[in-house]
């Protein structure tokens, strides 16, 4: 059973994680992993909103025009939100 | 996560992306691309997001203050899973395929013991998160 306040160290997948240091500086990035600032977004995540507690309410627009309030799927829909970017 | 999506679409399960600030803009594999200008810069940025790998997940596009992401916590990839009554159920500092999959496939066969679902998705194979 997966636990449910996950922490990762680095992303999963192939190389045990660092497949995507190919394409990265990798003396920025490791500057970038190993500064205090990084450590403690890491340090507070599993404080932030853990398990059981209220996600808070998300209205943002999409790429598609519309605009979606995550208020919205209350009762009717579980959802997962994660963040991403292209690089 | 498209197989995710793909997956739970018939059983309330809503699969959204946050698109927030480009952690490695300028680098080795990604010289094209830059930090934010604008928030339309950074829209034109989740658009080309979108087109290139063929989303189907719609993808919300924070601020240029960054208000949301950091409310989230901040680090690039992180991943929730929200039960329908608003709780959280799940929280990853770096978003995992399989794990996700596993959270899901509970909760929705909870909901309907009837139909159970099993995990499917190792993010092993995977290279990269989207």
């Amino acid at each position: 059973m997966v636990e449910r306040n996950h922490f990762l160290k680095r992303p999963p997948g192939p190389l045990f994680g660092f497949w995507s240091w190919r394409y990265l500086n990798k003396w920025k990035t490791f500057r970038l992993v190993t500064s205090k600032r990084v450590r403690e977004f890491y340090e507070r995540f599993p404080k932030n909103y853990p398990p059981g507690s209220a996600f808070p309410a998300i209205e943002l627009e999409t790429t598609d025009g519309r605009r979606i309030d995550t208020r919205g799927f209350l009762g009717r829909k579980h959802f997962v939100l994660f963040t991403g970017a292209i690089t | 996560m498209e197989q995710i999506r793909e997956k739970y679409a018939e059983r309330d399960v809503e699969v959204l992306s946050m698109y927030v600030r480009e952690p490695h803009a300028g680098e080795i594999g990604f010289r094209q691309y830059a930090d934010h200008r604008n928030y339309n810069h950074k829209m034109s940025y989740a658009c080309e997001l979108v087109e290139s790998k063929g989303l189907q997940i719609p993808i919300l596009v924070d601020g240029m203050d960054q208000q949301h992401h950091e409310i989230l916590g901040n680090l690039p990839n992180i991943a929730y899973v929200v039960y329908k009554w608003g709780k959280v159920e799940y929280t990853a500092t770096w978003l995992d395929a399989a794990a996700t999959d596993e959270v899901l496939a509970e909760l929705v066969t909870g909901d309907d013991p009837s139909r159970p679902v099993k995990k499917t998705i190792e993010t092993a194979q995977l290279g990269t998160a989207i």
